[in-house]
């Protein structure tokens, strides 16, 4: 649902105090209601083709670059529909400026629904993906 | 003039898109309800509007009440949830459930909600509706497709059991349906379905098949995804419940879920039994509130919900006989 708005506008961008190889997107949440955080199952970002791990496109929550782990665990926090939220991406080296083709992909668990006796066998998800040219700049720097 | 002897007016959810891209905020879109007449009845999904939920922020109520106050909309349900896996690898236990569904009754309360919709649950069920009948709010369970009311005998047995004002259902009338949507059709054949599969969904939606018989039929007949999908939704959406079944359970039928489609420039619906569900309200008694649910947006997002509701709120005023106000 909404899934060629996740990717939100389209700046990459770096922050003060960020490595040299860190920078951000923001992004919302592919659902027409606010979810708990824990209820990501799977982010990932792709930049020109190259899928960066788990851990090297981090959700921040609460100011905190939150790795899958992290994110499984926090169901008081909430992810309200109408906000974007940043993502920290960890490069391997510096980004070149300028137009940059990144993809997200999303696996939302709809925590409204009960599919199966087993809470860790099978539940309701859903796929958001978004391909976007993305422009990148250090002019805030 | 005669009147409707029932409310009309609209859940904020068929607003979905206009509300999610910022075309309108929570004011705007009351504005618009609004533009449909006097008192029309307001219906809000909690998660979807008040960042603070389970729980009312301070800054969702100033809103709600200010909004209320200048407009003068009637607050008919909150939408409500029990979001049992927002747990990663359980389901929230039934004391977390309750605790977390009691939240949502307190927000509805001080907002002046005289309904709140919740999912059932068998076990806290009972819990529930001591604390709702303390507070003297009804509590309600929508039946949606693919359940019907005459398959929704575990609900409505505990229905009887209770027997209490305080709980009820709230019958979605996607479930009174006489085909699947036009709009459903025109999408899935856009998207290239081939016209086997789409006669082999309806002659099986026909024979009431339910959603897992039609995707697997569809798959050995070598329907993509695609081709599966058309046949799930159409038990998911458009369900086979008489709209008579509603009339011995009037007395738990607080709010309905006017639940449509598309309404075409002839004002009609191709899916939802509309004039019926109307009759069997009125010759049922109902009082409450219908909210008005335009779901087209499912297929396409480029009707305008408003229109599409007042032509809906205009469908329901000529089938109860009712001139236009």
């Amino acid at each position: 649902m909404f899934d060629e708005l996740m990717l939100h506008g389209d700046m990459i961008y770096t922050k003060a105090g960020a490595g040299k190889n860190t920078v951000f997107i923001q992004m919302r949440l592919p659902w027409y209601r606010g979810l708990p955080v824990s209820c990501i199952e799977r982010l990932e970002v792709t930049l020109d083709g190259t899928a960066l791990g788990p851990d090297k496109a981090r959700l921040i929550v609460g100011g905190v670059p939150l790795m899958q782990k992290e994110l499984s665990e926090r169901y008081e926090e909430t992810w309200f529909n109408l906000d974007s939220k940043e993502v920290e991406l960890t490069l391997d080296g510096p980004l070149a400026e300028g137009k940059h083709q990144v993809s997200a992909l999303m696996r939302l668990r709809i925590p409204y629904f009960r599919t199966s006796p087993d809470p860790t066998q099978s539940s309701y998800t859903q796929y958001a993906v978004c391909d976007k040219i993305m422009r990148f700049s250090r002019e805030d720097e | 003039m005669k009147k409707l002897p029932f409310n009309l007016g609209s859940t904020l959810y068929s607003f979905n898109i206009q509300y999610y891209t910022y075309q309108c905020t929570f004011e705007q879109l009351i504005e618009k309800c609004m533009e449909l007449g006097p008192n029309q009845g307001i219906e809000v999904v909690a998660p979807m509007f008040d960042r603070g939920y389970p729980r009312l922020s301070q800054e969702f109520e100033h809103r709600f009440k200010s909004a209320q106050e200048k407009y003068g909309f009637i607050p008919t349900c909150y939408s409500g949830y029990s979001d049992p896996q927002r747990f990663t690898g359980r389901y929230a236990n039934a004391e977390e459930e309750k605790e977390y569904i009691k939240l949502q009754i307190d927000s509805a309360v001080k907002l002046g909600f005289p309904i709140v919709r919740l999912p059932w649950i068998p076990e806290i069920t009972g819990d529930l509706l001591k604390y709702a009948e303390k507070h003297k709010i009804h509590i309600a369970t929508e039946v949606h497709a693919p359940l019907t009311i005459e398959t929704a005998d575990v609900l409505v047995n505990d229905l009887l059991k209770y027997d209490s004002e305080y709980m009820g259902i709230v019958p979605d009338c996607g479930i009174f349906c006489k085909a699947p949507s036009e709009v459903y059709f025109k999408r899935f054949r856009e998207q290239g379905v081939e016209q086997k599969y789409v006669d082999k969904i309806v002659e099986m939606w026909n024979d009431k098949k339910n959603q897992y018989e039609i995707a697997d039929t569809i798959k050995d007949m070598g329907g993509n995804e695609l081709a599966q999908l058309m046949g799930i939704e159409a038990d998911n959406y458009f369900g086979h419940s008489e709209p008579e079944s509603m009339l011995p359970l009037m007395k738990y039928i607080r709010h309905v879920h006017g639940k449509f489609f598309y309404i075409n420039d002839d004002g009609e619906e191709s899916a939802v039994r509309i004039p019926e569900i109307v009759d069997v309200l009125i010759r049922g008694g109902f009082t409450g509130s219908i909210s008005c649910e335009f779901e087209g947006h499912h297929w396409f997002s480029d009707q305008d919900p408003l229109e599409q509701i007042r032509r809906y709120q205009a469908l329901v005023r000529r089938c109860a006989g009712v001139e236009i106000d």
